[in-house]
Parts: C-alpha cells; sequence; structure tokens
C-alpha cells in the first residue's frame, strides 16, 4: 500500500515518471504520431493550453532530434495572440480539459468549446496545406457528432484516435484533422466564438444521418503496455524502485480552503487581520 | 421491418428542483419535469418537457405560478401546470446555438418576454408569443461562463433595467447591464471557476459560489457603482455548486450545497456558519440541486442517485434572544428537586420508569420522583448500594418493569416495578425479590408490599456492569463481576420473582474486562444424529454474542434448552464455564467500548436457516454491521460431530461465522453513539413509536438501512436524538458530555397526539431533565417512502452491471459504490420498481456477475470486481417461484482481511493457500467478467481478470471453497468471458483489450492453449454477446468496442474440437458515434447495441451480404452506458435494461407492416 499504489494501478503513470514525462499524456502524443506521422516535415508547432508540458516535452524531443531550426510555441488558450511574423504553424495540438464536474452534459459542452475556440486560434495559425494537422482531445458523448461535422468543415480528413495508453473505459479521445482547407468564404475572426452545429432536425437525434468519423487505434498493439492491465511492480525481471511525480499541481484554487481546513478553520469566521492565511488573501 | 421502444422508467440525478408553493416541488431529472407532493415526497404527475436533453433549470413565472419555464442544454420549453396536469404552452422545444445559463420572465403586461442568458456571456429577449428572437445584447467582454444570474434591482422590469452577474471561468463576476452590455462591476476574489451566483433583491447581495470551495458575499451598490467583498464562507471540503439565500425575521441566511455532500447553513449577518447537514447520504456521489421554502424554512436538494432530501430548518434558525431562554419553543428543561436525607448524600445514578425517576444516591438511598405530582418516596436504602451501583431496567410488560442493580460489594437487588395504570397516578407495586435469603430493612412506604428484595451473588467482586438480554419472551440478565477471571454469569428471568442461573461464561483477558453489550440470538437446528424432521426434535440453540469494554467481540454458543414449561431446578453449579467460540478483537477505534448490540434477523420464517445482522454502536462514532450465517452454524456442528479426537486439528479451521460486513457513520460530528431504536421495535418500552395503522412489507421490516429509525448519541458536550428518515437531530441537550449516567424514555402527551421525549442525566451531583415536545411526523415513517422512487436509496455512484435473473421481473445491478441491489419489476397494472434486497460486502466497484441454477428455486449467484473480490450468494425463490424469498451471503474471498480478524486470518490462509499464492504477487487485479459453466456436479468459474489471466475455479458446494483448477496467461487484460454449449459440449470464450477472441474447450481446460481469433475490435471489446443458430452447430458471435465498430463471426466446433469460422469476420464500422457498451441478439438476424453516445439502436442484419440498416434508434436518457441487457417477453416484446449514470428501462417491440 502507500505511495506504490498509483504505480500498481495506472501503468503509464509510473511509465511516464520513469521516463521523465511531466505527465502520462505524453505517451498518448507518442502513440498518436506512431499512426499519424504528426511530425514529419514539421517546422512550427503551437501546443495549445499547454500546462502541465508532457506534450511540449514530446514536441521538442521529437522535433529537435536532428535539426535546430524547429519552432514550438506553447501557451495556454486565453493568453493567445496571433503568431508574430506572418509564419504559420504546420501542426496545432490541444491537450487540454477542463476540470470536469461529474454533470456529462456539461463537461462535454465545455470540452467541445475548448476545442472550438482552440480550433479558431487554429484558423488564425495553420498552414492552408494537405499536410497541416490539428490534434486536439475530445469526450465522445451524445453531441460529438456535431463536433465531427463542424471539423470537417475546416479539414480534408478527420480521424478519431485512442491511443492505448488512454483507458479503455474512458470517455477520453483524440481528434485528428489532417489536410487544414478552410471553406472559401471564410475569415478567421477572433471577436467571436466559433459555436458547434445544431441538430438539423429530430431525426438526427434518433435517425441514422448523423455524422460519424472513422476510429483508429494509435500505438503498437504488441510493444505498448496495456493501460487497462494490472502489472506487477517488477516489469521485465527489473526491480522496481519508487519514482516521485515531476510535478505537483502549482496553487490549485482549493489552496486556501485545503489549508483553513488543516488549521480547523473551516466554518470559522474569515478573519483577515488575525489569520495567518493573510498571505493568501484576496487581491483586489 | 420497423419497430417501437416504449420507454417504461427512467432514474438519473435530480439535476433541478423548486418549490412551486409550500406544498408542492417541481423537480428535473433527465428530460422529465415532475410534480412532487412535498409531504409524502411521492411524485403527483409527470412529463417529458425536454426530450433529448437533461432539465437545468426551472424557472416559474413569478405573477402566473402555473407557467413554467424549463430550460437545459441549449433548449428551453414552456409548460404549464393545471390541476396538476402539466402541458405544453408551446409546440415545438426552442433549440438555441448556446447553452443556456438563466431565464428571466419579465413583466411587460402580457407575459411573452423572457431574457435568456447564455454561455458566452450573451443575452436574448425571447419573444413567446411570435417565437422570435427580439434582441440579442452582448457583454463587452467575450468570455465562457459556467454560470449567471439575471436580475433587476429597480421597480419597473424593463428590458434596460435588467442586470446580468456573469461568473466567469477567469473567476470574477462581472455585473452588466442589458441596456448596452457594459461592464459596470468586476468582482475579483475567488480563486476558481465561479459556480453559480445568487442575487438577493432585499440585501442587494450577491452570492458567488467557487472551485475555491468558498462563497463570497458583495455588496453592491449599482448608484455608486461600487462592490465589495462583504464576507467569505469557507466550510465545504470540495467545490461548492450551488448557493440560495433567505429571509427570516429580516435576518439574511444562506444555504449552500458542494461536492462534498454537505449542506451548509450560514447567518450572513453574523457571517457565521450555523449549521453543516453532514453526510446525509453515505454512497452518493454528488448533490446537484437545491431550493428553499422560506414560508416553511424548509429546503430540498436533489441527488446525484436520482433521491430528493428535505430538511427542515427551524431547528436550526433559532434567533439569538430564543437561544438565551431556551433552545427550542417546544423543548424545557428543569433542575429536578429532591431532598436528600444527609447533606453530603448526592445523586450517583438514574432510570426513567413509566414517567417516574428513579435515582439511586451515594449513600445507597433509592428515591422515586413521580413527575405528575412531583412527589419524592423513598424505595429503600440500603448501605450496600452506596458509594457506587449500576441499573439496569426491563420492561416485562408495559406496565411492569424490572429494574436490576449492581453494587459495590457484588450484590445485586432486583425490584419489581408494577404500575396499575401507565398515565394515572395510581400507586405502584413495588415487589423486591430474594433469591438467597439475605434479607435487610426495607423502607416503611413499602411496609404493606411484599417486603422481600434479593441478593444474588456473595458479596466479594463489585458488579461492574450489569445488562438485561431478551429474547422472545424471555428476560436474561448478564451480571459481570469478575475481573480477575473473567466470569460472567447469566441468569433467566423466571415468572418476574425468580433468576435462574443458566450459563457461566468466559470473558477473555482485557483491561476492562467486562461486557458493556450484548445480545441472544436463537437458532432452530436439527438435533444432530436424529433423522426425523419433527419440529419437536428442533433444537433451540441460543447463542449470545457480547462487546467488551475494550471494543472486543465475542461470540459464545450457550448450551441452553429454551423451555418455559418445565420447571427443572438442576444445581447451577455444576454448569460449565464456556468459552468464547469466536472473538474478534479491536473492532472499535481506539479500543472504544461497544455500547449496544443488535441482533436483526432477516428471514422472515423461523426456519433452520437464519440470516443475522448484528449490529454494534460504538463509542468512536461507528455502528458496524457484522452478519452471522446459520450457515456457519450447521457447518460447525458437522465439524464437532466428527470427532472429538482431532479437535485441535479442526479448530483453527473453525469456520469465521462473524463477518463485517460494513462501518457506517451516522454523522461525520457524532463521537459516539449509545443506542438505537429501530421501526417496528419490539421493546414494550417503544411500542408507543409504532404506527398500529402502518403495514410494512416483509421487506421493509427487514432491510435494515430502512428499519434503523432513531440514535440515541453524544457529541461534544452534547447529547442527541438523531433521526435516520429525516437525517437530523429531534433533540439536543448540552448535558456535559456521555461520561453521566443518563436515561430517556417517550411519553404520550396527554393533550394531544404528540410525543413527549424525556431525557434526565446526573450533572453537578444532581438530576436534570430535559423533556420536548415531539410530533408524530417527526418519529413516523413517512407512509409510502419505501415504495417512492424518489426516496428509495439506490446507487450513489455509477453502475456498472446489470442483468435480469431469471425473468422479467427482477433485475440485479451493480456499482461503482460496491453496492449490488436486486429490484423487483412490477408492471402488472403499473410499472414500478422496489429495490428489495442490497447485497453489501465488495470492497470495490462491482464488474460482473453471473447466475447458476442449483434446482428450480434456487441459484447461486457469482459477483466479482474490484481488489480482487469474489462474493458467492445464494437466491432463494418462493415455492411458486415467482418472488424472491431471501438471498444468502455464501462465500467471500478478498484481498483485505477484516479488521483485526488476526486468528481469522491464519484459518482463511490455510483455506485457500492458492489464492493468496496466485494473488501475492500481484494483489489489486481486478475480476473483470465471469460465468459459470457446469462440470460434474459442481459449479465452475471462470475469470477474466485485469492481469490477463484466465482463472479458473471448481466452487465445492459441499465445503463451500474455492479450487483453483486452471490459469492461463496473456499479454493483454481480458474483459469479457462466456460460455457457448454446442452439441452438450461446452466452451470457454474469452476476449481482451486487444480485440482478439481467445477459444477453449472447457473439457480439456487443463493444459489446453487456446486457439485465437485475433482482432475482431481494433481495440478493447467492452461486451459480447452469442447465439446459436438453427442448424445448432453453429453459433454467431457478436463483439463491440471503443472502436465504435459491431463484428459478427460465425464459428463451427470441428469434430476434432478445434474452432473454425465459417464466415469471414463482418465489420460494422462507425456504428456509433462513440465506444459501444452493449450488445445484445433479439434474433439471429436481429440485435441491439448501445453506445457512450447514448443511442440504443435494434439493427437488422444481412451477414451474407454484410449489411446492416437500423431498425429503430432510441435516444438514451442515461450517459455513460455500461451495460445492456435483454430479456424476451410474451407476444414479441423485448425488454431492455441498461445502467450508467443512473438506469432505464425500455421494451421494443417489432412492427411488420
Amino acid at each position: 500500500m502507500g505511495r506504490a499504489s498509483k504505480d500498481k494501478r495506472d501503468i503509464y503513470y509510473r511509465l511516464a515518471k520513469e521516463n521523465g514525462w511531466r505527465a502520462r499524456s505524453a505517451f498518448k502524443l507518442l502513440q498518436i504520431n506512431e499512426e499519424f506521422k504528426l511530425f514529419d516535415n514539421v517546422k512550427r508547432v503551437v501546443d495549445l493550453c499547454a500546462a502541465p508540458g508532457s506534450w511540449s516535452q514530446v514536441l521538442s524531443r521529437e522535433l529537435f532530434r536532428d535539426t535546430n531550426d524547429s519552432k514550438i510555441v506553447a501557451v495556454d488558450l486565453q493568453k493567445m495572440a496571433p503568431l508574430d511574423n506572418g509564419e504559420k504553424a504546420d501542426l496545432v495540438v490541444c491537450d487540454g480539459a477542463p476540470d470536469v464536474t461529474g454533470l456529462h452534459d456539461i463537461d462535454e459542452f465545455i470540452q467541445a468549446q475548448l476545442v472550438l475556440a482552440a480550433l479558431n486560434i487554429t484558423t488564425h495559425v495553420l498552414k492552408t496545406s494537405p499536410d497541416s494537422k490539428f490534434v486536439a482531445k475530445i469526450f465522445r458523448g451524445k453531441d460529438i457528432t456535431l463536433l465531427f461535422s463542424q471539423l470537417k468543415c475546416f479539414f480534408n480528413k478527420v480521424t478519431v484516435s485512442k491511443p492505448r495508453s488512454s483507458r479503455n473505459s474512458s470517455i477520453e479521445a483524440f481528434i485528428v484533422c489532417e489536410g487544414y482547407q478552410p471553406p472559401l468564404d471564410y475569415v478567421p475572426n477572433m471577436r467571436n466564438p466559433l459555436l458547434d452545429q445544431k441538430y438539423s432536425s429530430l431525426d438526427e437525434l434518433e435517425g441514422s444521418t448523423r455524422f460519424i468519423v472513422p476510429f483508429i487505434a494509435c500505438g503498437d498493439l504488441n510493444s505498448s503496455y496495456d493501460s487497462d492491465k494490472t502489472y506487477p511492480l517488477s516489469l521485465d525481471g527489473k526491480e522496481y524502485s519508487f519514482h516521485e511525480p515531476l510535478c505537483q499541481p502549482i496553487s490549485p484554487p482549493y489552496e486556501k480552503a485545503k489549508l483553513m481546513r488543516q488549521q480547523n478553520q473551516l466554518g470559522k469566521q474569515d478573519d483577515e487581520h488575525n489569520s495567518k492565511l493573510s498571505d493568501l488573501t484576496i487581491s483586489n | 421491418m420497423e419497430g417501437e421502444f416504449l420507454p417504461l422508467f427512467y432514474k438519473g440525478p435530480i439535476t433541478s428542483c423548486e418549490y412551486l408553493d409550500s406544498e408542492k416541488i417541481l423537480i428535473g431529472y433527465g428530460p422529465y419535469l415532475s410534480l412532487i407532493d412535498e409531504s409524502s415526497s411521492e411524485e403527483i404527475s409527470k412529463f417529458i418537457a425536454l426530450k433529448y436533453r437533461v432539465i437545468h433549470k426551472i424557472v416559474i413565472n413569478p405573477t402566473l405560478r402555473n407557467q413554467i419555464c424549463i430550460f437545459g442544454q441549449k433548449a428551453f420549453n414552456l409548460v404549464s401546470l393545471d390541476n396538476n396536469i402539466f402541458s405544453n404552452i408551446i409546440d415545438q422545444y426552442v433549440e438555441l446555438d448556446d447553452w443556456i445559463l438563466d431565464m428571466y420572465w419579465m413583466e411587460d403586461g402580457k407575459n411573452s418576454l423572457v431574457a435568456i442568458l447564455l454561455a458566452h456571456n450573451k443575452c436574448i429577449i425571447y419573444n413567446l408569443q411570435t417565437n422570435t428572437i427580439k434582441k440579442i445584447i452582448e457583454c463587452s467582454q467575450k468570455c465562457m461562463l459556467y454560470t449567471a444570474k439575471i436580475f433587476n434591482n429597480k421597480a419597473f422590469e424593463e428590458e434596460e433595467n435588467l442586470l446580468i452577474a456573469s461568473g466567469t471561468i477567469f473567476n470574477e463576476v462581472l455585473i452588466w447591464s442589458l441596456k448596452n452590455g457594459t461592464i459596470l462591476l468586476n468582482l475579483k476574489g475567488h480563486q476558481g471557476v465561479i459556480f453559480n451566483i445568487e442575487y438577493s433583491h432585499q440585501t442587494n447581495n450577491i452570492y458567488s459560489t467557487s472551485d475555491d470551495r468558498s462563497i463570497n458575499v458583495w455588496k453592491i451598490n449599482l448608484n455608486d457603482q461600487s462592490g465589495q467583498l462583504y464576507t467569505r464562507f469557507y466550510g465545504h471540503d470540495a467545490r461548492v455548486w450551488k448557493c440560495k439565500a433567505f429571509l427570516k425575521d429580516n435576518t439574511e441566511f444562506l444555504c449552500s450545497i458542494g461536492e462534498d455532500l454537505k449542506c451548509c447553513l450560514w447567518n450572513v449577518e453574523d457571517k457565521s456558519l450555523i449549521y453543516r447537514l453532514d453526510a446525509m447520504r453515505k454512497g452518493s456521489k454528488n448533490i446537484w440541486s437545491l431550493a428553499v421554502n422560506e414560508a416553511k424554512l424548509q429546503i430540498v436538494t436533489g441527488w446525484a442517485d436520482g433521491g430528493l432530501r428535505k430538511f427542515d430548518l427551524n431547528h436550526y434558525l433559532i434567533s439569538k434572544e430564543d437561544q438565551n431562554d431556551s433552545a427550542d419553543k417546544r423543548q424545557e428543561s428543569a433542575e429536578l428537586e429532591l431532598n436528600l436525607e444527609n447533606e453530603k448524600d448526592f445523586i450517583r445514578s438514574t432510570v426513567l420508569i413509566n414517567s417516574r425517576v428513579i435515582c439511586c444516591t451515594n449513600l445507597g438511598f433509592l428515591y422515586m420522583i413521580d413527575l405528575i405530582n412531583q412527589q419524592q418516596k423513598l424505595l429503600f436504602k440500603s448501605i450496600l448500594l452506596s458509594n457506587f451501583n449500576t441499573m439496569a431496567k426491563n420492561y416485562v410488560d408495559t406496565n411492569h418493569c424490572c429494574l436490576a442493580i449492581g453494587s459495590l460489594k457484588g450484590f445485586v437487588y432486583l425490584l419489581n416495578l408494577k404500575f396499575q395504570d401507565k398515565n394515572t397516578g395510581d400507586l405502584i407495586t413495588i415487589d423486591c425479590i430474594n433469591c438467597l435469603g439475605i434479607e435487610e430493612e426495607i423502607a416503611e412506604s413499602n411496609a404493606d408490599s411484599s417486603t422481600k428484595f434479593s441478593l444474588l451473588t456473595h458479596g466479594s467482586s463489585k458488579i461492574f456492569n450489569i445488562l438485561w438480554l431478551k429474547c422472545h419472551k424471555s428476560s436474561f440478565l448478564l451480571v459481570c463481576f469478575s475481573l480477575l477471571n473473567g466470569l460472567t454469569h447469566l441468569y433467566e428471568l423466571k415468572s418476574s420473582k425468580q433468576l435462574k442461573l443458566v450459563a457461566r461464561l468466559y470473558l477473555p483477558a482485557c483491561k476492562h474486562r467486562w461486557f458493556t453489550s450484548a445480545a441472544i440470538i436463537t437458532i432452530k437446528s436439527p438435533n444432530v444424529g436424529e433423522e426425523s424432521t419433527d419440529s419437536e426434535n428442533l433444537r433451540q440453540e441460543m447463542h449470545l454474542i457480547g462487546g467488551d469494554k475494550c471494543g472486543n467481540l465475542h461470540l459464545y454458543r450457550l448450551d441452553v434448552v429454551l423451555d418455559s414449561s418445565s420447571e427443572d431446578c438442576e444445581d447451577n453449579s455444576e454448569l460449565k464455564l464456556v468459552k468464547p467460540s469466536e472473538s474478534i478483537s479491536n473492532v472499535t477505534k481506539e479500543n472504544s467500548p461497544i455500547s449496544a448490540i443488535y441482533a436483526r434477523n432477516l428471514n422472515q420464517t423461523d426456519g433452520e436457516i437464519l440470516n443475522y445482522r448484528i449490529i454494534c454502536c460504538c463509542k468512536d462514532g461507528f455502528y458496524r454491521i457484522f452478519e452471522l450465517n446459520s450457515n456457519c452454524f450447521s457447518e460447525l456442528d458437522a465439524e464437532e460431530s466428527q470427532s472429538g479426537e482431532s479437535e485441535k486439528l479442526t479448530k483453527p479451521m473453525a469456520k469465521s461465522m462473524l463477518k463485517l460486513i460494513n462501518k457506517y457513520q451516522i454523522n461525520s460530528y457524532i463521537d459516539l453513539i449509545e443506542e438505537f431504536i429501530f421501526d417496528s421495535d419490539e421493546r414494550k418500552e417503544y411500542s408507543l413509536l409504532n404506527n398500529v395503522d402502518q403495514k410494512l412489507s416483509f421487506w421493509e421490516k427487514n432491510n435494515l438501512e430502512l428499519s434503523l429509525k432513531l440514535a440515541l448519541c453524544f457529541y461534544g458536550d452534547k447529547f442527541m436524538l438523531w433521526n435516520f428518515q429525516l437525517n437530523r437531530a429531534l433533540f439536543e441537550s448540552k448535558c456535559g458530555g456521555a461520561n453521566r449516567s443518563w436515561d430517556f424514555e417517550f411519553m404520550e402527551s396527554r393533550n394531544d397526539e404528540n410525543l413527549i421525549f424525556r431525557f434526565v442525566y446526573v450533572k453537578s451531583k444532581s438530576i436534570s431533565e430535559n423533556r420536548k415536545v415531539l410530533f408524530r411526523s417527526e418519529i413516523e415513517r413517512p407512509m409510502s417512502q419505501t415504495r417512492n422512487h424518489l426516496c428509495q436509496i439506490f446507487h450513489g455512484n455509477t453502475i456498472t452491471i446489470n442483468k435480469f435473473i431469471a425473468s422479467s421481473k427482477y433485475l440485479l445491478t451493480g456499482s461503482e459504490d460496491t453496492q449490488l441491489i436486486v429490484t423487483k419489476i412490477n408492471d402488472d397494472k403499473c410499472f414500478n420498481l422496489v429495490h428489495e434486497f442490497h447485497l453489501q460486502g465488495h470492497d470495490s466497484v462491482i464488474k460482473c456477475m453471473d447466475f447458476y441454477p442449483l434446482n428450480e428455486a434456487e441459484f447461486l449467484l457469482i459477483t466479482a470486481g474490484g481488489k480482487a473480490n469474489i462474493k458467492i450468494w445464494k437466491i432463494i425463490f418462493s415455492q411458486n417461484r415467482e418472488n424472491i424469498e431471501r438471498i444468502i451471503s455464501l462465500y467471500e474471498f478478498k484481498r483485505k482481511l477484516l479488521n483485526g480478524a488476526k486468528n481469522d486470518s491464519k484459518s482463511s490462509i490455510s483455506e485457500k493457500p492458492w489464492l493468496y499464492i496466485d494473488l501475492k504477487s500481484n494483489p489489486d487485479i481486478r475480476f473483470m467478467d465471469v460465468c459459470v459453466i457446469k462440470k460434474d456436479s459442481d459449479p465452475v468459474l471462470c475469470f477474466a481478470c485485469s492481469d490477463g489471466c484466465i482463472r479458473i475455479f471448481r466452487y465445492s458446494i459441499e465445503t463451500n471453497k474455492l479450487y483453483l483448477i486452471n490459469k492461463y496467461e496473456y499479454p493483454k487484460c481480458l474483459l469479457c468471458i462466456r460460455r457457448l454449449t454446442i452439441n452438450d459440449e461446452s466452451y470457454l470464450l474469452a476476449f481482451g483489450t486487444d480485440g482478439n477472441l481467445l477459444f477453449w474447450r472447457t473439457n480439456s481446460l487443463d493444459d489446453q492453449i487456446p486457439q485465437i481469433i485475433s482482432e475482431l475490435n481494433q481495440s478493447g471489446i467492452n461486451d459480447v454477446d452469442l447465439i446459436l443458430l438453427p442448424d445448432s452447430r453453429q453459433a454467431l458471435v457478436a463483439t463491440v468496442g471503443d472502436d465504435t465498430c459491431l463484428s459478427l463471426v460465425k464459428i463451427e466446433v470441428s469434430t476434432e474440437q478445434k474452432v473454425k469460422m465459417v464466415s469471414q469476420i463482418v465489420k460494422f464500422e462507425m456504428s456509433h458515434a462513440s465506444a459501444i457498451a452493449g450488445v445484445r441478439f433479439l434474433l439471429p438476424n436481429l440485435m441491439a447495441t448501445v453506445s457512450k453516445d447514448q443511442r440504443l439502436v435494434v439493427w437488422k442484419i444481412d451477414l451474407e451480404n454484410k449489411k446492416k440498416s437500423p431498425v429503430k434508434v432510441y435516444f438514451c436518457n442515461v450517459p455513460d452506458v455500461s451495460s445492456l441487457d435483454i430479456i424476451k417477453l410474451n407476444d414479441g416484446w423485448f425488454r431492455f435494461s441498461l445502467v450508467g449514470v443512473g438506469m432505464e428501462i425500455i421494451d421494443f417491440k417489432l412492427i411488420n407492416r
């Protein structure tokens, strides 16, 4: 029990720590790349919603392998501005996800909005080319077909992919859009958000006319680890040793509430004068 | 080919609620808008108000309260409610292109305009009469919102005056005007996303709840455009979802609900937390909606488990002035005056008997205070009672109580108190009996009555404790007197005058070596060695389960013949000293004492098979439930009868009879639990609590969770009477804590129907009393609660698996909340579900289940899942095979051993060493799927495991043990396993995360390498179904997975028992938009799939031409669907049951035109 228990449950969590990745999601990008050759002939990449940075880690390892003239821009979605000097990107990736509430419809909606916001930025920064690509995390819920058809308006080919490092039961998948080709009359506009499409008729809700895109499972079946499998702690005959996680969450929203709980201050008046927590109080 | 779906039942999270008035509540769950009767929580009517969507909010028109606007996701609808019937006002739901966050009825005189706020910080004014958008106003700041509130703070409600408070994902509250979209105020202070905003007209306060677990109260002034943080409330341990403000006597209060399942009540003026309603529902994952009724001072909350829970706030909202006077208007307190003969004397202990306080002083005076006429009476005095005494009362009848008093010098007095009439102040008879013939002076006041009293033991050791135990009609007195030898005597009370020693118990050594609680259990078992099954030959076997002061539990098997007719007087000194047959040490935390033990028989009949639940109230704030199974008794009998010689060998092998099922808290702040009172409690003193009119069904009476009615407990320096069904305290008294003599009583009120609760305690060497009027409604179980699906306890977390049991009448569900629930489906007259059996005992998620018929009326049920748990149950149907009579837990394997069961663990290891060795290397495996096949006479259990193994066990019905027959290792996690029988030969099929099928012949399981059919799916196979084809040598296999593909392959078993693919694999890719979770055949050419895209599709399959076409699509309301099952009904109907976050039952029929 104890600190090794998460290592036992989740092979990729453990492998990420052992391989120096900031998060297990690094494997997801690597496995998508195995299938879609994302990084071939890619010089310029934008990583949206970069924190905690494992995708940027993958990008820098992969892109600077043979060359030095690549460029990676890693930003958080909210502060994104169009890239300078007019040079456009070959690849835009977005691994962002909101904190899920547990209400599936809201979570799916927020995730779709995040993808659409990323798409909106993408329309400003991605090269119009049959080789340019956009990769984003999606939740495949009840209205996912609306997002599929919106994305299909901008790309030649849209595929859903699921890396083997993503659990079988999880609702998460990745959309891989290839060949950026916006509609002829489309003018990129940061002022107005892109919205997902509406069902054009009720037939789409209980009919067979929904827009579904192909699915590809990524990651080599034989060589990659199975994220659903329970592995023993000693792998391939090697002895197990515990690794600390590379990064802990930086100032989570609940930091103060947690501290107050530890000091048994919950439910007491939040008096800022005599509180030891004054360093955490509100900035106005 | 066409088909028809008939939705029958849906249960899912209650995502919205609102009071229509103080008698009726509107709730929204899934697409359903439902009208609820406040008092009974009964559903008056329901209506699909937002098809395909989830209702997130209900907004009642403030001027025309029968007009209700409901919205959720991107759609809204307008509904009218007349004579409790819902109907649509507009023809179609209005679908907008953005998520709706709030809605506001505008007073334009015609009730035709509503303001609607959208998630991209945009507001539209919608004309309901013309069905058009009148105006769109955008906020100058573009941002995503989780919440927003439309409000006005001027007298006239024109759209110019409307204001919006938007809670952004960047932790800000923006106040902006609908006039032009300009931001008037930007309230900064939260450290996380804002989830809810409320506004109060009266105080001009804005309330915001956030991811940072706080609630901010902002005072805004729009005249000078200022806003400041008034206070910040921290009280939740997780995200705060919702809050609601209300006024009482011009004081503003606030209610908040959070992910921590707590409901906090705040006084805004004082900036203080009044109360935290805590642990209201164990096991539920979340709480989603909240509504307040200001007039009634009541809140209602909607939960993730589909339950609705109400709380009366009146109790907590006593204004300060009242508080100083008394805690409650219905509650009085008084100090009882007692004139003691000696000034230095003081009161040591007290009990309440039939409205009289009996108390014993330090100098050994026993007084009775008659509360009705305030008379004090000395019952008797004895030097033997001085300095220490312990009292215990036992109601022989409603007007006859037997009081036992234990003393320092080892004497026990027994007093019979007989009352002529319970309610009048009539004289009572006090009858002291004496077994041993030592006589002493008795008080003069009772000189006319029988002047005998009893001293039971030869005074030597202190009487540490005395306990009355009831068993059927007999009463027993347990006397703990020997600290050194652990000797305890059990007496039977004969004819209320005589005590007969029936057993001498040995209590194993511990620091405080006496019992603090005990219960007696009887079972009828056939006499060993006698063939006859006459009922006369059934032996009444008695067991005693006792808890000691150090938190250890001991089970004794007593050699007592329970027979009231025989008055044989044997020489009791010959009684053998009984040692515990089983002990569980350290049941409680930090060796806290066990304060009470109750044994509840869960089975209806007094047959030979009993299934007891032992409930232990513990002084560490928990109550623990143990299972005591009579199968264990019979097994023990068999072992004992084998031989006396091998006793030493068989002893450590003796099966554990007591199993801890679970421990619970009533409420996290309760420090210690003293006593429970049950529904239909058989104890005489609680008879007035039972509602005579109410007829409880068998399962209602025997459902342990439902039968818990009241608890007596302490927290801090307070005593509390807790009502389980109302989930709140009925009575509190600041008595100074538990470490004192105290007692309580229920009395009928003289004036009305109500009850009076009395609590007496000794504080500062004198007696204080608190009494409170309790309304009948506070005591009696709400009439129809258990039949009502909104009140029935169901799964609180995602349901992972469901299966019909033998017929369309019973459905079994297993969940991440570790519970198994057997639901009875009644569809004779109207369709309703009753969750009849709650099977507990799993430590982690339940992943799989299968059945094995033993005979026509009995089934084995095998359930397994996370933390390597396996449980085997027996389901017993009634004679007519219509109803399930009972379910017994037979066997269990768990990775973790039971709390503190040291000797038990040894025996377990010796029993199943292979399991431990096998799983030692990796005990975290999950059993993903199970199927049972018949081999010889015993069932064989085949498990697909998360470590890639197929483990095959033989379950010996005779020995109730599992034997590992075989284990096969595969490199990938295995998700599904199925049996296939062709030509009386059975085969095993397993399916992995790599999309492969593994095939074995079960006859040669021992060392056979499976045949593999690869790549049915690209990734994990979530579900499989098989159907035998008409020629019966071939079977059709259907698999579904995350890859949205439905794959079909026809297989045949060749003469050399090899599997042969008759057809190529036919893959129907992109059958759904998301992972497919379930597949079932209706016919060989008709099948159904269900996916996480929330569609249930019935397909017509043409395998030859590799074509499929949808017959009918049903949009299901259950998100995250994880399991589908189907059963064939009459007249061409099929019944689907699907589970995930909620449950839905739908019938389907083909229509041939």
